[in-house]
């Protein structure tokens, strides 16, 4: 167990993509003796896509993410409502089901899915993100295998989300600078003409909150004043549409 | 007991860590209600991802009690990538003999908490074993990033911060930039002040700072 997580550690400080991302912790999982993962981080924002790095079948989660599937996927709610780690499907746990959750489970299950272990990631705010271990069927081997490495999964998940995050935030370079996810936010806000006000009460954090993360914006951009911010995020978002 | 873990020894030490993370979640999370990232009663980081050595200390009943997490500030730093607007403008420092500390966290039991003028042992514990890794890597200074209650015990207990910039507002808390100073002479000073004659890491980094 020591050396399946050394060894997962330092694959990921390695990983340069999504690719290596992925046989990080497929590796990581197989070595434990769980056939298959989905890492699910939700977007800032809930119009855009969630992103998801998983060895399920492809087939099934193009699918899912087209169907916009995580807005009712019973997983995924309990994720958002819950910060423990918990086992779902064939008898763990008691989940009751809307019909459409019925079907959508049906169809999982169409793919092998039909139980698993599911941590979610939350931060000040709310759930940021689930990772999902699911075996074929729900034998003893599974719940012994993630009783008995529940929390090294569990210390895997937010490693996993740290270096995911840290790894895979192209779309927050700006002029070179690689702006945190509030800072982005905070800008790109800014540039659509909010106040900081305006922006806090989107967002759902304090005003000078909001000020807080636009001076770091401004500083990490080597600018003076917020316009000049909002000219290079302009800038940058033109040539990257 | 101090223990030093650096990324090439994390496996080894997956219990230990697994402590420290809910340490943190009991401090940051529960007590002190920052905007941290969770999961279960696990609190991990961004910074958590760039393989810092945590310095770790444990209880007389083997549990970490406290702890600090090091990272040099030639890499990402909280204060170059999170907390710029506490430089006032001047540059983030980036230097192979300055290390930035973040997360510093302690959690004692009341019987443990034996205090000199108001300070913990545990925290002396703590401050001198920063100095002794600072000593053995030869650096001159430890940057961090606190807040104005961690600013007032640092220059109770000796080893005062040297401001970069004023205090901000930072959700719930007022954070505040400085260096503290590595040297023989703060290492001295913690010693006396905190009454703790013998080097608190063990032997190997003791011996590279001799």
């Amino acid at each position: 167990m020591h050396r399946v997580f050394q060894t997962f550690i330092d694959r990921l400080s390695d990983s340069v993509d999504r690719a290596d991302l992925q046989s990080a912790l497929a590796d990581a999982a197989a070595a434990f003796g769980l056939h298959c993962f989905a890492y699910l981080s939700l977007p800032p924002r809930p119009d855009d896509k969630p992103l998801l790095i998983s060895t399920y079948p492809a087939e099934w989660t193009t699918h899912y993410l087209q169907s916009r599937y995580e807005r009712f996927d019973p997983v995924i709610l309990q994720a958002q409502h819950d910060t423990e780690p918990f086992e779902w499907g064939l008898g763990a746990g008691t989940m009751i089901l809307s019909k459409r959750q019925q079907q959508f489970f049906d169809e999982a299950a169409q793919f092998d899915i039909r139980s698993g272990f599911t941590i979610p990631i939350h931060d000040g705010r709310g759930p940021v993100a689930a990772i999902t271990f699911a075996a074929h069927e729900r034998h003893p081997a599974f719940s012994r295998g993630v009783e008995r490495h529940g929390e090294v999964l569990q210390f895997m998940a937010l490693h996993y989300h740290a270096q995911v995050r840290q790894k895979l935030s192209g779309d927050r370079i700006i002029a070179g600078v690689a702006l945190s996810p509030r800072e982005f936010d905070c800008l790109r806000w800014a540039a659509l003409g909010k106040s900081a006000g305006d922006t806090a009460d989107i967002l759902g954090i304090k005003r000078r909150t909001t000020v807080f993360h636009l001076e770091n914006a401004k500083q990490k951009l080597g600018v003076r004043t917020i316009s000049q911010a909002i000219a290079r995020y302009s800038a940058s978002t033109r040539t990257t549409p | 007991m101090m223990q030093l873990i650096s990324q090439d020894h994390y496996g080894e030490f997956v219990e230990e860590l697994a402590d420290m993370y809910r340490l943190r979640y009991r401090v940051f999370k529960q007590r002190l209600d920052w905007d941290v990232q969770v999961s279960g009663d696990l609190e991990v980081d961004d910074f958590d991802a760039f393989h810092p050595i945590y310095l770790l200390q444990r209880g007389r009943d083997g549990r970490v009690q406290g702890c600090v997490r090091l990272l040099p500030s030639t890499g990402p730093t909280m204060l170059r990538d999170a907390f710029g607007v506490l430089l006032n403008g001047e540059s983030p420092p980036a230097s192979p003999s300055i290390w930035e500390s973040s997360r510093f966290a302690l959690d004692l039991h009341n019987d443990a908490a034996a205090a000199v003028s108001g300070i913990a042992k545990a925290t002396f514990g703590l401050f001198i074993g920063m100095v002794e890794f600072g000593l053995a890597r030869g650096l001159s200074a430890i940057v961090t990033v606190t807040d104005l209650r961690m600013e007032r015990i640092l220059r109770r207990a000796g080893w005062p911060l040297k401001r970069i910039g004023a205090p901000q507002a930072v959700g719930t808390t007022r954070a505040i930039a400085g260096y503290l100073e590595v040297s023989r002479d703060a290492l001295a000073r913690l010693r006396r002040e905190g009454g703790l004659e013998q080097p608190v890491l063990w032997a190997p980094v003791t011996m590279a700072t001799a």
